[in-house]
């Protein structure tokens, strides 16, 4: 049975929570306050965290700073976790977005809504696509007739086509008719790693991350999901560069380019899964 | 590649390709996604050319899955050109094999890229992995191009 840990100060919330989770099958250990969800921590491994994010003394943030360092110190792996706030826009909640967090609910929410996200972060092996615990670009596509071939499924090449369209959806608004008269953005290398298949009627998100952003160049990663079942399809990597038209020499990345492009950028390291 | 080849291995070539507008991109370049596209007409050209019966393995209990793509650029093709793609394998295990694409533009004989995916069986019923099909394994060693490290070798000498 996998187990959740709810911390939150409102007593209804996690008396609410507890029931909702246990019908579902869930182990729930319920919190007031950070301090003790840290100690609990230490004594057993949960599958789950799930925080409120403003709450007296010892805030989500802090909560779930102090909770890595627990786990770093007793030698497991992070956790995924959920916050929830009723406060979409507040500075604690933009701190939450920076932590890296799976996922966060705002208040109210919808309880069917909260358990889909619940079960999401549960999948096992597949959480860990879904921390990078920063924003992405979302492209979304829908397998048609016209993409798979006699076996059913979607053949691998329209697959990197999606790369591409996600590539284009992401910077058409950098390629202004001056920019594409003296710049070409050149793909110098391009890979994909599948998981699983995906027939007609399919949705699939592409989640598309920075990975580098250098002088001339950038490294993008993108996570092929199946939207109903958040399914893992694949992993894509493409590497680009900015080359003058009429020289061939590279050229640097525009401000309005980077500005692009530094919101959805990870850092490696903190990728559980790496491509 | 500090690797040196030792194996004298066949190559497949397909030379059916010419490269039309709808290939193009605004600047007038071949659209990488065209060489990707390219990989798999070429890979079926090789099947269903070299592996008898290469239909009817299709229909068996088998899959045939593409695990890992890969392709790097290294120049650019146009409008006109003829491609000419040069196909061999590598690394041929039990359950996986790899195929690796040479793109060359034919007028000049210029390396325009280099593709590489991993092709992997599974049973269709099970989805476990399964043993690459004998009559595919049997043409697919032919092509094989093989490698040995420099220390190695230097240790053999």
């Amino acid at each position: 049975m996998q187990k959740i840990l709810v911390i939150d100060d409102e007593v209804l919330i996690i008396e609410t929570l507890d029931r909702l989770l246990r019908t579902q099958g869930y182990e729930v250990t319920l919190c007031q306050t950070g301090r003790d969800a840290v100690e609990r921590v230490r004594k057993t491994d949960f599958d789950l965290i799930i925080t409120d994010v403003r709450m007296p003394d010892f805030n989500g943030i802090d909560t779930l700073s102090k909770i890595r360092e627990v786990l770093k110190e007793k030698g497991s792996k992070r956790i995924p976790e959920i916050c929830i706030t009723g406060y979409a826009d507040d500075e604690t909640t933009q701190k939450a977005q920076r932590l890296g967090v799976s996922d966060y609910l705002y208040k109210p929410f919808d309880l069917k809504d909260f358990i889909g996200r619940v079960k999401r972060v549960l999948k096992p092996h597949e959480m860990e696509y879904f921390s990078y615990g920063q924003k992405e670009f979302v492209y979304k596509y829908v397998v048609m007739l016209t993409d798979t071939d006699q076996f059913k499924h979607m053949s691998f090449a329209n697959y990197l086509k999606l790369m591409f369209l996600a590539t284009d959806a992401l910077t058409g608004p950098c390629l202004t008719p001056e920019f594409l008269s003296n710049i070409r953005l050149r793909l110098t290398s391009s890979r994909m790693q599948f998981k699983r298949q995906s027939a007609p009627g399919d949705v699939i998100i592409v989640k598309v991350n920075a990975t580098e952003i250098n002088s001339s160049s950038f490294s993008l990663l993108y996570t092929f999901l199946i939207e109903s079942s958040a399914e893992l399809v694949g992993l894509g990597r493409q590497m680009y560069e900015l080359a003058n038209l009429k020289t061939n020499v590279a050229e640097p990345i525009s401000d309005q380019m980077r500005n692009m492009l530094f919101p959805i950028k990870v850092e490696e390291s903190n990728l559980v899964y790496r491509y | 590649m500090d690797d040196i080849e030792i194996s004298n291995h066949k190559t497949f070539v397909y030379d059916k390709i010419g490269v039309f507008f709808k290939h193009t991109d605004y600047h007038g370049f071949v659209h990488p996604y065209n060489f990707l596209e390219w990989m798999s007409y070429a890979r079926e050209a090789f099947f269903q050319e070299l592996v008898p019966n290469f239909m009817e393995l299709c229909q068996r209990d088998i899959k045939m899955v593409t695990s890992e793509v890969e392709y790097q650029a290294t120049a650019d093709a146009f409008f006109g050109d003829k491609i000419v793609i040069k196909i061999f394998s590598e690394k041929v295990k039990r359950l996986s094999f790899e195929v690796i694409f040479n793109f060359y533009r034919e007028e000049d004989n210029t390396l325009l890229g280099e593709g590489r995916m991993r092709l992997t069986f599974l049973d269709a019923t099970s989805g476990r992995p399964t043993l690459i099909p004998e009559e595919l394994k049997k043409v697919v060693l032919e092509f094989e191009r093989k490698h040995v490290s420099k220390d190695i070798r230097s240790n053999l000498s």
